[in-house]
């Protein structure tokens, strides 16, 4: 809502001639007015003029000193969001980080003829636990005993301390194994299905 | 009432030169002719940064950068009749700079009008106390509503200019000075 009357600020604006003005509005006109004059009144500061010209006398540094200063000077940066927006760039950047693929997660490349078996045996109390990979058949030899040829770690040992293992070796699955189909061995006996299988053999 | 025009440039005393002349001058490298416009200007500039920025200091450092700015970039000035506006949008931008450092762009206080001495003559004591209720009336305004009266009534700017100095449009600056005024004159009924 308006405080003033709009013809004081059509007087102010030159839209309208003081005369115009109803005498019980002109106090306020006055007002602002004689304000108006009183700021004009002042300041009286130094003036700037020898600080300008010495600065302009002296040679104006080229394109690369002043990006070499801008670069190694400080300066402040002040980014300025409406809190809207600060919602949109965090979604944004959460997005981006999704989309970003993690290389530490990546498992063993792998080519056309492997595959990966993934092993998660669960052991309380046991003292110690062994993996193998068994060859396709079921003559029970385990690959990583007589095979040295293999890629990846084939078998390993849980600390004694521990009774419940993930098995793994440096973040990979222990129990590798070659062969054209994914497994998902469980506890002592994997996919009897598949040409290859892994067993854990666990000590109590 | 006589028309003004729109956007003038700074009024001449016979003998003195345009100021297309003097950037002709210093563009041709009489860099001493620069001299000219800042004496010419300098107090306009000076006022309205003071009254924008609440510290003479303060005050000093935009319009000095202000001013430098403008002899460097001075080829810029696509109309040099039109410098005075030109200018002003140069100082406008550095006092903008300015309020954008501080925590709130609010007027500093702490470079009020000096305390009247009592040896003053009654007069001069009233105009000291109306210029300490007067900056502390501007102080409270919003940036936006605090140049756009400085501009206005201070400097004497037509909204035509205002709108070349600000960048903004003149419906948008008639409302930021109807605001000022009426939230000025309510602070000045205040007082009273």
């Amino acid at each position: 809502m308006s405080l003033m009357d709009p013809r004081i600020h059509q007087v102010l604006d030159g839209e309208l001639p003081r005369e115009a003005l109803p005498p019980g509005l002109r106090p306020a006109l006055d007002r602002l007015q004689a304000a108006a004059a009183l700021l004009r009144l002042g300041p009286t500061g130094r003036s700037v003029a020898a600080r300008v010209m010495a600065e302009i006398r002296r040679p104006f540094p080229g394109l690369l000193t002043r990006l070499v200063r801008w670069v190694t000077e400080r300066h402040a940066i002040t980014v300025s969001l409406r809190p809207v927006w600060s919602l949109v760039v965090a979604a944004v950047v959460v997005g981006v980080v999704a989309l970003i693929p993690s290389r530490g997660s990546e498992g063993p490349s792998l080519s056309a003829e492997e595959g990966v078996a993934q092993f998660v045996g669960r052991f309380p109390g046991a003292r110690s636990v062994v993996v193998v990979v068994l060859e396709g058949d079921d003559t029970g030899a385990p690959v990583g005993e007589r095979a040295d040829d293999l890629d990846g770690p084939r078998a390993g040992e849980t600390p004694h301390e521990l009774g419940d293992a993930l098995l793994s070796r440096e973040g990979r699955p222990l129990a590798a194994a070659r062969g054209d189909q994914r497994h998902h061995p469980h506890h002592h006996r994997g996919d009897h299905q598949a040409p290859h299988r892994a067993q854990a053999h666990a000590w109590f | 009432m006589t028309a003004t025009p729109k956007i003038r440039s700074y009024p001449q005393a016979p003998g003195e030169p345009l100021d297309a002349e003097v950037i002709t001058r210093v563009l041709s490298g009489d860099a001493e002719a620069f001299g000219i416009l800042i004496r010419r200007y300098e107090p306009g500039l000076h006022r309205f940064a003071t009254r924008m920025l609440g510290s003479a200091d303060a005050a000093a450092d935009a319009v000095a950068e202000g001013l430098v700015r403008a002899y460097r970039h001075l080829d810029g000035c696509r109309e040099p009749a039109r410098f005075r506006t030109w200018v002003y949008r140069i100082v406008v931008n550095r006092c903008k700079s300015h309020l954008s450092r501080r925590p709130s762009a609010d007027l500093s206080l702490d470079d009020l009008p000096p305390l009247p001495d009592p040896a003053d003559n009654a007069t001069a004591l009233e105009r000291a106390e109306q210029l300490t209720l007067l900056t502390r009336a501007l102080a409270a305004l919003s940036a936006e509503k605090r140049e756009a009266f400085v501009l206005k009534h201070v400097e004497g700017l037509s909204y035509e200019e205002m709108a070349v100095v600000t960048g903004a449009r003149i419906p948008t600056l008639k409302m930021r000075v109807h605001r000022a005024r009426e939230a000025l004159l309510g602070t000045l009924k205040e007082y009273q």
